[in-house]
């Protein structure tokens, strides 16, 4: 193998580390590992295949085959299957690859043919279109789920307590209206809370609003949220009691 | 190349390899193309709308399909060329998917598997127990793989998933394109034989699942490959990047590994026969018979019971049937949904075709068996099962375990109607070919492919399971929708983790998994699920504080929406729930809210649909 070649995936396989290390965005580190994980992989299984399609078929089968007996065996670890465990993984098949297959050079000359054909040249044009829209698809479905996800929506809850008293949340999405928090002691001596008038003014994105509640006796409570003096949600709790 | 799954008699091959380049190649690239982008389209018209338009559906999906087939087929493609095209139209199949469901994953066994990603991801180890299906737990392959990939590329979960998904397609695609090609020495029977494979009823749906299922099929597959590959011989170490994919079998899925044992077994045996020996084969198999013995030996605990629980259904099914008892709506739902006149007509034209073919190829197989190499008489054996899939069709319970068989039993199909397409020699040594075999032009086999790819998809399941839509009632992909998934979420931030869950099928389900919940299954917790289910689907009253003590329930999840219509898949909650397979109207609403009226019962989240209760301050009566 050349020294050039030897460095080149000697960096990848510290490029690997290297992302796992520092965590950049993911737009940065997934090309990276990929590119690492295909060269190895692309490396280790050379000599066994009679193609590209041979030679891709054993590249994404070693891999998946290797990412799980990795595991397997990563679970053995008192550590288990963590980012450093997985990395020191990834360091140690890469350079055992690399030294397994130290005579065996990448043959790079195919590239020098690439765009000479006029054939070949207009393939990649309808590629090209193909890649445009395929990527337009995946912005499209996003857009879908996004959109999805702004239908109205309002929801009540309790997220926390104390002896006396209890925060409520007021989740919406695409719900602009004033709400006002009733609550109500069940059974034996009466207990109530009106809480003042609020507007909950939630966009595509949805807001969240904590309000607290005081409860202060024992007992059943119910809360409600109400709108133009009707229930939309309710909610009932028990106070008194160890939390 | 290695003599191990080679034929004597090699077909026809169309081109010499890698000799032309179509003209059609270019615009047949956009068109796949425009078929995903016309898949992510109807996905937005369903969530906008309600409803997936069914024909368009086919429509787009036979834009990927129709075009790459024909190009597949077309004699002024070269060999290289028609291989790379099998892989872009499986592919595209797969992103099909993905379009639908760009964000996450949403049918039921997605959701289960993905519970096994996210244990393993907070928990640093494996075979943390998994109620939704406890077996998941400890066939954690395709998981393991996705949570290095995700540890490594620093890529989301599911984002991880999707590319191990795609990885796995790529593998599936070229093993069968490879495997058929070795063995008929035709690099167009390769690659029409995996065109036939995408015909299958698993191969759009639920193969493209993150399932583990999804990655153990491909690497079975693999595995007969690595088989085939030349190495040198007389080694022993030989034997071991065959036995390692075997490993990641076994660690992925029980009935696949089983499956991969007996086609090993099996080859062997008719090595016996054709006396042609293949290198390795024999220590293969017995090394294989080992790892996945003790791997079931490992998984004993949950795998014996949940294998036991199938056979028991699928026998008493079949006893039943045999006794005329047993009833199933053909194209139609639990709930009754129907498919339309259209769908039904060309699937059973589908299953039709199938058969006309197989009969007399099957003849062929046992006529010409001395020509045979010993793969192709397995494949010949294996796509002898075919009549098992539809069949399995009878019944409900029968119908899920044959549809799985599919997956195996397609690869048999396609070799055997690519061998019997692309033959020179008369299909029927006794006959001349022109009365006993078509025309050999291409639209002829294209045509055959779409309606068995059009059928295919129509029998894998109802209509509403291929996209996004208006919410269902127990509906898998169509009842996961934002407000049980606000829900989930809620609980997974606000609900004391690991707390004792009763629900829904979907509901329950979302609480495993981004709710963190320890959610009460019979087959995890040894619950009655008849006795359970009365907590949300009965009306009664009386025994409910008794039974949620017993079970030490923390949390009840109830979806008012089950009210609305009878279960789309034929439960609300599981096998045995409630008024089982005797259910002819749905609960009442004040059957699903009965808990605001429990003592002490707490309410701490609503949201118009779903209500969650805390019962940890419920007193705890004997039933009376």
């Amino acid at each position: 193998m050349h020294p050039g070649e030897v460095i080149t995936r000697l960096a990848l396989t510290a490029a690997v580390l290297a992302v796992i290390a520092v965590s950049p965005v993911v737009w940065v580190a997934a090309p990276v590992a990929l590119v690492a994980i295909a060269a190895t992989a692309e490396l280790a299984v050379r000599p066994y295949a009679d193609d590209p399609a041979g030679r891709l078929l054993l590249a994404c089968g070693a891999v998946v085959t290797g990412l799980i007996l990795a595991g397997l065996a990563l679970n053995l670890l008192p550590e288990g299957l963590t980012r450093l465990t997985w990395a020191l993984a990834w360091l140690a098949i890469s350079v055992a690859v690399l030294i397994w297959r130290r005579h065996s050079a990448t043959d790079l000359s195919w590239l020098r043919n690439l765009g000479r054909s006029g054939r070949a040249l207009a393939l990649g044009a309808w590629m090209v279109a193909a890649v445009v829209i395929l990527a337009g698809a995946v912005v499209l479905a996003q857009a879908g789920v996004r959109n999805w996800d702004r239908r109205p929506d309002l929801a009540f809850s309790v997220v926390s307590r104390t002896p006396r008293a209890v925060v409520v949340q007021i989740q919406a999405t695409s719900t602009t209206r004033r709400y006002q928090i009733v609550a109500t002691r069940q059974g034996q001596a009466a207990g109530h809370y009106t809480s003042p008038f609020f507007t909950v003014a939630a966009g595509g994105s949805g807001i969240q609003l904590d309000k607290q509640v005081p409860l202060g006796a024992s007992g059943q409570w119910i809360i409600d949220l109400q709108a133009d003096g009707t229930t939309v949600r309710k909610l009932q709790v028990v106070m008194g009691r160890a939390q | 190349m290695s003599a191990s799954l080679t034929d004597r008699s090699r077909l026809t091959g169309h081109q010499p390899p890698g000799a032309a380049l179509s003209p059609w190649a270019g615009p047949v690239i956009v068109l796949v193309a425009l078929g995903v982008l016309g898949q992510a389209w109807l996905g937005e018209v369903a969530r906008a709308t309600g409803s997936l338009p069914a024909p368009l559906w086919y429509l787009t999906l036979g834009l990927i399909y129709v075009p790459s087939a024909a190009l597949i087929m077309s004699s002024r493609l070269g060999d290289r060329g028609r291989v790379w095209f099998t892989l872009y139209m499986a592919l595209a199949l797969l992103a099909t998917r993905f379009v639908l469901y760009p964000d996450q994953f949403a049918y039921h066994d997605e959701l289960i598997n993905y519970r096994v990603l996210l244990s393993i991801l907070s928990h640093h180890h494996l075979f943390t127990p998994n109620s939704l299906l406890p077996d998941t737990a400890d066939y954690p392959g395709m998981q393991v793989a996705t949570a290095g990939l995700h540890q490594l590329t620093g890529l989301s979960p599911h984002l991880s998933g999707i590319a191990v998904l795609f990885a796995v397609r790529v593998v599936m695609t070229l093993a069968i394109v490879k495997i058929i090609e070795r063995i008929t020495g035709s690099v167009p029977a390769g690659c029409l034989a995996a065109a036939i494979y995408a015909t299958n009823p698993q191969y759009v749906f639920f193969n493209s699942q993150f399932s583990y299922q999804s990655a153990a099929l491909p690497l079975a597959f693999f595995a007969v490959y690595v088989v085939s590959v030349r190495c040198e011989p007389g080694r022993w170490l030989s034997i071991v990047p065959g036995a390692a994919v075997v490993l990641a079998v076994a660690a992925s899925h029980h009935l696949t590994s089983l499956a991969l044992v007996i086609v090993l077994w099996v080859w062997y045996l008719a090595t016996r026969v054709t006396r042609r020996p293949v290198p390795r084969l024999l220590p293969l198999a017995v090394v294989s018979v080992l790892i996945v013995a003790a791997w079931t030996w490992m998984a004993r605990a949950v795998i014996v019971p949940y294998i036991s629980e199938i056979a028991n259904n699928n026998l008493s099914t079949i006893i039943h049937l045999a006794t005329g008892g047993a009833s199933h709506a053909f194209f139609s739902d639990a709930a009754g949904d129907k498919n339309p006149l259209w769908e039904e007509a060309v699937s059973l034209l589908s299953v039709l075709l199938i058969v006309c073919t197989l009969v007399p190829s099957l003849l062929l197989a046992v006529i010409k068996y001395r020509r045979l190499s010993a793969a192709a008489l397995v494949l010949f054996a294996i796509a002898a099962i075919y009549p098992a899939v539809p069949a399995g069709h009878l019944a409900s319970v029968t119908a899920e375990i044959s549809d799985r068989a599919a997956g195996f039993v397609f690869v048999g199909l396609g070799f055997i109607v690519a061998a019997w397409w692309l033959r020179d020699a008369p299909f029927h040594r006794h006959a001349p070919t022109s009365r006993f075999t078509l025309g050999r032009r291409p639209w002829v086999i294209v045509t055959g492919l779409t309606v068995c790819f059009v059928g295919g998809a129509v029998l894998s399941g109802p209509g509403w399971i291929y996209g996004p839509g208006r919410y269902l009632v127990s509906a898998d992909n169509r009842s996961v929708d934002q407000l049980s998934l606000q829900a989930a979420y809620w609980e997974g931030r606000y609900l004391t983790p690991d707390g004792r869950t009763y629900s829904d099928r979907v509901n329950g389900s979302l609480a495993s998994v981004y709710g963190n919940q320890d959610v009460l299954t019979p087959l995890a917790d040894h619950i009655q699920q008849g006795a359970v289910s009365n907590l949300l689907l009965s009306p009664d009253r009386a025994p409910d504080q008794s039974l949620a003590c017993s079970i030490r329930l923390r949390y009840l999840i109830a979806d008012q929406r089950l009210s609305t219509s009878l279960p789309h898949l034929g439960i609300y909650v599981d096998n045995g729930e409630f008024q089982y397979g005797a259910r002819t109207s749905p609960p009442t609403p004040s059957t699903l809210t009965k808990f605001d009226d429990a003592p002490d019962a707490q309410r701490l989240f609503d949201n118009g649909a779903i209500r969650v209760y805390d019962l940890k301050d419920m007193p705890c009566t004997p039933a009376k």
